[in-house]
């Protein structure tokens, strides 16, 4: 989206305003969109693909452990079933506590 | 028996060999602290334990603690145990003490930082 | 909107030289910050060991953040949060965007830039094998356990031992995973000394240098990795390959300053630290532009972090109210043997306060030598070090009486071989 796009879209959706991958500049509206649309993401490395969030400089360090609370979210799974990319693909092993 | 170290009282880093038995001998200091550092080590090592607690009622679900004295080293893992049981209630404010005197050591565990309730 | 002094980050460095700019008189002033809270990485920092130069007591990375917060709050100080800044250019405009504001667009008198660093993951990049799930940068690791409770895997190999992998070996261990080792492709660790005895040691946790990863193994999950001793050009040696089985690897190969916004604003990097050049206030190559902590170079130590950014705030707000002497006099600080950098990198002394601390850091480990600083043949500080490390920032104090007397155009920071 340009700027001035994305100015438009904020009015209406201010999660648009939340930038998750700072690398790409990809927002928290951008990785929702992703994944609700249809056959939308459903792995980190699906949204990586549909929006490049985790392609950047830092290889998805910064904005990976996030993209994992919003898929979680959206999906309404526990942050433990979000997979990197196919069955089995597991990220997190457990709660702490 | 003799026991390697490294001495850590500054950043010199000697390493040091102690030998242990009725009298402790340190060799490898280069100064009078690393001896004294090797014999707390040997007779009573102790340590600070850092962790999470989880939070109920909070804007975050968990909030990081400390055990506000040195603690023997060898209770790390049971006091972790009790760190693990707990739960904190929000507010919570630095300092605020989580668990008392944890398994009589003298030692609170306390919150580490500001969580506001939800 | 226009604005007398923005900061652009909210960590450490960014709440340091906020205050510092206040109590110099500047009130206009906004701190812009991306995550819900300010501190910066302190707030993932759970551990002990911050704050014993400036505080003279052990604190863990959230008290010390704290005290900063609090007095912010105390002073009044403007800041927003959940705010990324996007753009930053020469002439200090600012675009930032947030959810309740949208795009916000700043004019500003004086910038610091405060934005921390990141961390590297080059090392993973080098790995052959399969991208299977459950390769993590230390921080991130760091992030999902201490912030959010997820433990990230059981069995833990970790690359690189800087702190934050050292400090990830002792927090896995203590949350029940088994570490297996730390894996450091040098013969000597950046880590501090400390970490390596009380997250390593304490765990009979095996630190095995000259060694690396050379394959990484597992389709769906991480399975385990191969391992290999390294020659003296850090290539690995054919037949010393081992197989370890894990689930997890943490990565803890480097931090790299975040200068994206710095060199849109065309302001000069140092290639050696990839952060700006700064003169004796932290001012950029950029006129108005200031920068402090791990955006410049890469801290151990929070304390030097906050004295530096200190620093940053009376340097921009000397220049807010004009009071800052901008001319050609003064000298340059340059790197002689053995010293891989220096900060800052231009000292003018007439407008040095009372002294500058210069914070470099040594190439290699060396052992018996003197830090000498040179102004042409004359040495004008000289101390001994018995043992000096690449881990372990050095930092030479020079009052401004001594910079006045400087005579030549550079002031060169070496190690020489103590005088048998
Ligand atoms: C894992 C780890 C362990 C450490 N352990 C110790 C220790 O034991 N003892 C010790 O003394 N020191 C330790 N340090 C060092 C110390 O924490 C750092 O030196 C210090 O936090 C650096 O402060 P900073 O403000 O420069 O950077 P940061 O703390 O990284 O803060 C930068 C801030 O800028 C924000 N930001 C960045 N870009 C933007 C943007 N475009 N828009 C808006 N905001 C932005 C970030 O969100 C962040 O809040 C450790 C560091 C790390 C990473
Ligand atoms: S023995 Fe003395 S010189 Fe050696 S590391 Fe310990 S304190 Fe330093
Ligand atoms: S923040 Fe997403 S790739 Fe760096």
């Amino acid at each position: 989206m340009s700027e001035n796009e994305k100015r438009e879209v904020l009015k209406i959706n201010p999660i648009y305003g939340r930038i998750i991958c700072r690398c790409e500049h990809i927002t928290e509206g951008d990785i929702v969109s992703a994944i609700r649309r249809p056959l939308g993401a459903r792995s980190v490395d699906g949204v990586k693909r549909r929006v490049r969030a985790g392609m950047g400089r830092c290889q998805g360090g910064f904005c990976m452990p996030r993209v994992v609370e919003i898929l979680a979210r959206e999906l309404n799974i526990p942050p433990t079933e979000v997979k990197k990319s196919d069955e089995g693909s597991f990220i997190l092993t457990g709660k702490t506590k | 028996m003799i026991k390697k170290m490294t001495c850590i009282s500054c950043p010199l880093g000697c390493q040091l060999e102690v030998e242990v038995g009725e009298n402790i001998k340190v060799s490898g200091n280069k100064c009078k602290r690393g001896e004294e550092y090797a014999k707390n080590e040997i007779t009573n090592p102790k340590r600070i334990i850092t962790s999470t607690v989880k939070v109920e009622g909070g804007d975050k679900p968990l909030v990081s603690v400390k055990t506000d004295r040195e603690i023997p080293k060898d209770m790390i893992f049971e006091i972790m145990k009790e760190i693990n049981k707990i739960k904190a209630v929000a507010p919570i404010q630095i300092g605020d003490v989580i668990i008392e005197n944890v398994l009589g050591t003298g030692a609170n565990v306390v919150a580490t930082a500001k969580i506001n309730g939800a | 909107m226009k604005r007398d002094l923005v900061v652009i980050g909210g960590g450490p460095a960014g709440l340091a030289a906020a205050i510092e700019a206040k109590k110099n008189g500047i009130d206009d002033i906004l701190i812009l910050e991306r995550d819900k809270r300010l501190g910066g990485i302190l707030q993932q920092c759970i551990h002990n060991g911050f704050g014993l130069h400036i505080f003279k007591e052990q604190l863990t990375g959230p008290e010390y953040a704290q005290r900063f917060i609090d007095e912010v709050e105390k002073l009044g100080i403007e800041y927003k949060l959940d705010t990324m800044v996007l753009h930053l250019s020469e002439n200090k405009h600012i675009t930032a965007l947030n959810p309740k504001d949208g795009i916000i667009e700043i004019d500003a008198k004086a910038v610091i830039l405060a934005m921390g660093c990141r961390e590297r993951t080059r090392g993973a990049l080098n790995i052959p094998g399969s991208r299977p799930a459950g390769v993590f940068t230390a921080g991130a690791a760091q992030r999902f356990v201490n912030m959010e409770g997820y433990m990230v895997g059981k069995k833990v190999v970790i690359l690189g031992s800087g702190d934050i992998g050292l400090i990830m070996a002792r927090r896995m261990t203590l949350e029940g995973a088994e570490v297996k080792m730390v894996v450091e492709l040098m013969p000597y660790s950046t880590g501090l000394k400390r970490n390596i005895v009380q997250c390593l040691e304490d765990f009979d946790i095996p630190l095995l240098f000259n060694h690396t990863v050379t394959r990484i193994h597992g389709r769906e999950r991480l399975e385990g990795v191969t391992i290999a001793k390294v020659d003296e050009n850090r290539r690995p040696i054919e037949g010393t390959e081992q197989y370890i089985e894990c689930d997890t690897l943490l990565l803890s190969v480097g931090l790299i300053p975040e200068n994206e916004l710095s060199r849109e604003a065309n302001i000069n990097l140092n290639s050696v630290t990839s952060g700006a050049y700064v003169n004796e206030l932290m001012e950029t190559s950029v006129d108005g532009i200031f920068a402090c902590g791990n955006v410049v170079h890469v801290h151990d130590l929070v304390d030097y972090v906050t004295e530096e950014s200190f620093l940053a705030g009376y340097g921009a707000a000397k220049y807010i109210k004009g009071e800052y002497i901008k001319n050609e006099k003064g000298f340059f600080t340059k790197t002689g043997f053995g010293i891989r950098y220096v900060v800052p990198n231009r000292i003018n002394p007439q407008n040095v306060k009372d002294k500058v601390n210069f914070y470099m850091r040594v190439n290699d480990v060396y052992h018996n030598v003197d830090l000498v600083v040179r102004d042409g043949d004359k040495i004008i500080y000289k101390v001994r070090r018995n043992h000096v490390s690449p881990g372990e920032m050095e930092s030479v104090k020079l009052s401004k009486d001594v910079l006045r007397e400087v005579k030549s155009c550079e002031l060169v920071f070496a190690l020489e071989e103590v005088a048998k």
